[in-house]
C-alpha cells in the first residue's frame, strides 16, 4: 500500500529556506524553484502565515505540486493559482485536484482563480465550484525555414530583409505623419503610468493597484532559475533560461502619454502583457510595439489585444499568426461584464 | 447501501467517464488497466459519482480512491 502524503507551505516557511537557509522537511527546488520562491514571498498581499505551495509525495517520492499567490479584487483577497503538475505515471489518481484541493480548502469556497490552457485544470477548478470563461490569445510564432541548406539559408536572408524593410517603412510613415512618439522604459509602474491606465482601461475584468503591477514588473518567476532544476527536460516551475525581463514601455506624443504596455522578453520573443492606449493614438502605440519586432530577428509575440493583434498581421511577419484559447476560471458569485477583456498578464500569466 | 447496488449504480457511470462500454468493474481496476482512465476522465467519474450518490468527497479521502474498489468503499461510507 503506498504512502501519500501531503504537505502545505506557507510565506514563513518559503522565507525561512530562501533567506535563512533552514531546512523545510520536503520543501526542495523540485517543488518550487527559488526565483519563483522569492518571487511569492514578494508579493504585496502575502502574509507570512498564508498557505502558497502544496506538494504530494508518495512514498517520500515529490509526485504533485502547486503554487498561488494572492490579490485583491473588488475589496477581497483571492488567491491565483500558478502552475500545477503531477508526474506522467501518477496520471489519473486525482494528485491534481488533491493539491489544488489542499489549498482551496484553506483559502475557503470559491476565493480563488485559475488561467489554464489545461483541459484538466479547467476540470480542476469546475469541480471545485468555479465558472469558468475563455478568452483568446493571439501567438505570431516563427515560420519555419530549413536553414541547413543554400536556398533555406537564402530564403531565410530574404524573409529577415523583407521583415525589416517593412517594419522601417511603417515606422517612417508614422514618423512622417502628425503623430511622432518617443518611448520611455523603466522598471516600474509610476503614479502617471498608473494614472494612464485607470483612465484607458477597458473592461478588463481586474483592476489592480499600483503596488501589484509593480510586483508583477519587478519579480518575474523565471528569472535566473538555476540548472538544476531542469529533470528528465521537465522543469519544476518554470523554464531555464538566461534571463527574462519585464519592462514599461511608455508611448509619449507631443509629451501627452499616448499608451502604455508591459513587455516580457523571453528567449528569442515578447510577450505584450499589459496595453492600455488612448483610442486616438492606438496606432502610433501598435507601431511603437512593432518596433521591437525590428530589434529581434524572426521573434515570438503573443498578445491578448486583438485590435494589436490585426495590425501587427499587417507587417506580414514571417511568423505565422495562431490563437489559443485560455480559460479563466473565477468564483461562481462573481458577475462579469460583458466584453470583459483579461490581460496578458492576469493570472501567473505575465511568468 | 449494499457494496453490490453501489457497483451496480457506478457501473454505467465509470463505463460513461471512460468511454468503455463494456467495461466491468472489479476492486483491483486502476489506471494502469483502463487506458482511458486519465486525469480528465477520472475528474468526470468523481462529479458523477458525487451528483449520483449525493456525497462528497473531502480531499484526504480523494488521496485513497487509487482503484474501483476503494471508490465503492468510499461511497459505502457515506451513505
Amino acid at each position: 500500500m503506498e504512502d501519500v502524503d501531503i504537505k502545505c507551505f506557507t510565506a514563513n516557511d518559503l522565507k525561512r529556506w530562501l533567506f535563512h537557509n533552514q531546512s523545510i522537511d520536503g520543501l526542495t527546488d523540485e517543488v518550487i524553484a527559488p526565483a519563483r520562491a522569492f518571487a511569492i514571498v514578494n508579493n504585496p498581499y502575502l502574509r507570512d502565515d498564508d498557505a502558497v505551495v502544496a506538494a504530494l509525495y508518495v512514498d517520500d517520492d515529490l509526485v504533485a505540486y502547486t503554487a498561488a499567490f494572492p490579490e485583491f479584487y473588488d475589496g477581497k483577497r483571492i488567491w491565483w493559482f500558478s502552475t500545477l503538475y503531477c508526474k506522467p505515471e501518477y496520471s489519473g489518481r486525482g494528485y491534481g485536484l488533491i493539491v489544488v484541493g489542499s489549498l482551496a480548502e484553506i483559502y475557503g469556497d470559491g476565493n480563488f482563480f485559475d488561467m489554464e490552457g489545461a483541459e484538466e485544470t479547467v476540470e480542476i477548478f469546475k469541480y471545485l465550484g468555479l465558472n469558468t470563461s475563455y478568452s483568446i490569445q493571439y501567438n505570431f510564432c516563427p515560420g519555419k525555414i530549413d536553414r541547413t541548406s543554400f536556398w533555406g539559408n537564402l530564403a531565410y536572408y530574404i524573409q529577415q530583409v523583407r521583415l525589416k524593410l517593412k517594419c522601417r517603412k511603417n515606422i517612417l510613415m508614422q514618423k512622417l505623419s502628425a503623430f511622432e512618439y518617443k518611448v520611455e522604459y523603466s522598471r516600474h509602474v509610476d503614479d502617471e503610468s498608473y494614472s494612464f491606465i485607470l483612465e484607458n482601461r477597458k473592461n478588463d475584468a481586474f483592476v489592480r493597484e499600483q503596488k501589484m503591477l509593480n510586483w508583477i514588473v519587478q519579480y518575474p518567476f523565471l528569472q535566473g532559475s538555476p540548472l538544476t532544476n531542469r529533470v528528465d527536460d521537465r522543469c519544476r516551475f518554470s523554464s531555464v533560461v538566461p534571463s527574462v525581463t519585464m519592462l514599461v514601455v511608455k508611448v509619449v506624443v507631443k509629451d501627452e502619454l499616448a499608451g502604455l504596455y508591459i513587455l516580457r522578453f523571453l528567449n528569442n520573443g515578447f510577450s505584450v502583457k499589459y496595453l492600455y492606449y488612448n483610442d486616438d493614438r492606438a496606432d502610433v502605440v501598435f507601431t511603437s510595439v512593432a518596433e521591437h519586432l525590428v530589434a529581434y530577428n524572426n521573434p515570438t509575440v503573443s498578445t491578448r489585444d486583438e485590435k494589436l493583434a490585426l495590425f501587427l498581421k499587417q507587417y506580414n511577419l514571417s511568423s505565422k499568426l495562431k490563437t489559443s484559447r485560455v480559460s479563466f476560471s473565477y468564483p461562481s458569485e462573481f458577475v462579469l461584464v460583458d466584453d470583459f477583456t483579461l490581460q496578458g498578464g492576469d493570472g501567473d500569466n505575465f511568468v | 447501501m449494499e457494496r453490490i447496488k453501489i457497483v451496480e449504480k457506478l457501473t454505467p457511470l465509470v463505463r460513461e467517464s471512460f468511454e468503455k462500454n463494456d467495461l466491468v468493474l472489479f476492486d483491483e481496476m486502476t489506471p494502469a488497466v483502463v487506458d482511458t482512465w486519465t486525469s480528465l476522465s477520472f475528474m468526470r467519474l468523481l462529479e458523477k459519482v458525487e451528483k449520483e450518490f449525493g456525497v462528497k468527497f473531502k480531499m484526504m479521502e480523494l488521496v485513497k480512491l487509487n482503484n474501483i474498489g476503494a471508490i465503492v468503499d468510499a461511497i459505502a461510507r457515506h451513505c
